[in-house]
């Protein structure tokens, strides 16, 4: 654990930001990928191996088309992918979301406090991240692409939920 | 032979379930999450309207759409017909299969779909089959 305390400095900067051109650079910036993973996947720091395991089984069950008895469209592996990159972009200490999926395909994370406090994130086989959020009476919904980074209205929303 | 042009119009307070075949739908709290309400194919929802059936006739429908799959009847979410009505949406009844009907009107963009699927899922009664 104080290992990780100490490595916990280097990683000022998300790893996936990192442009390093010579070997060293890049044998480092593959270290540093590989620890910022291993620090996600603790449940004291990140969003803990239970998020990706969740993950996984919500695309296992949804990758045949009409899993919903409705004739819902199979989570495609793009989907998957945009999905799995999202959540390791999530800042270390964010709260987890809960995984799900929708009848077009969509993979959906969601940050819920109450009915009428809660974020929904669908993540399309594109990469786009189409985001509702109900804070009260409050209501934001919008389109962001996703280029390895959550963006900042994505963690504002997120920090919204949250707060008092 | 029902005809579409008279079937019963859809009454504000006539209860419409949407069947949950998806366990991940319902949250630990036994409320819904909003992607149960997720319109696809597009345009349409489909649900069932309670009106003229008895509860035992509602979950035989129910089962009906489980067993095409075949998967397990988790439940089904309520909504009220205003809930739905509130959003600018249309519910039309259609003549097969019974008491059935869409529910129409939806944005065509996502996320204007999915914060009308999130405010009817903040209403929306879980009732479980057991």
């Amino acid at each position: 654990m104080i290992i990780e305390m100490v490595t916990c400095a280097n990683f000022a900067l998300s790893p996936l930001t990192t442009h390093a051109a010579s070997e060293t650079a890049n044998y480092i910036s593959s270290q540093s990928k590989e620890e910022w993973r291993r620090m996600q996947e603790t449940n004291s720091l990140g969003l803990g191996t239970m998020g990706v395991d969740e993950l996984y089984k919500i695309v296992e069950q949804c990758n045949t088309a009409n899993w919903d008895g409705y004739g819902a469209a199979p989570v495609a592996r793009e989907t998957f992918m945009h999905a799995y990159n999202f959540m390791e972009a999530l800042p270390l200490g964010t709260t987890a979301p809960s995984v799900g999926a929708e009848p077009d395909g969509h993979l959906t994370l969601e940050w819920y406090r109450s009915p009428r406090r809660t974020l929904s994130v669908s993540i399309s086989p594109e990469g786009e991240l189409h985001y509702a959020a109900l804070l009260g009476h409050r209501k934001i919904y919008g389109t962001e692409p996703f280029w390895g980074e959550v963006p900042d209205i994505i963690m504002n929303i997120i920090r919204q939920v949250w707060s008092l | 032979m029902t005809d579409e042009n008279t079937l019963p119009l859809v009454n504000d307070h006539e209860w419409l379930a949407r069947f949950i075949l998806f366990s991940n739908w319902i949250r630990g709290d036994q409320t819904i999450r909003p992607d149960a309400f997720i319109p696809h194919p597009y345009p349409d929802l489909s649900v069932t309207r309670h009106v003229g059936l008895l509860e035992s006739e509602l979950w035989q429908i129910g089962q009906t759409v489980a067993n095409k799959r075949p998967a397990k009847l988790y439940g089904r979410a309520d909504v009220q017909a205003l809930t739905v009505k509130a959003q600018s949406l249309r519910i039309e009844p259609t003549p097969e299969p019974r008491n059935h009907a869409n529910i129409t009107g939806w944005p065509a963009d996502k996320p204007g779909q999915k914060i009308i699927a999130i405010e009817i899922a903040a209403v929306a009664q879980f009732v479980s089959t057991r």
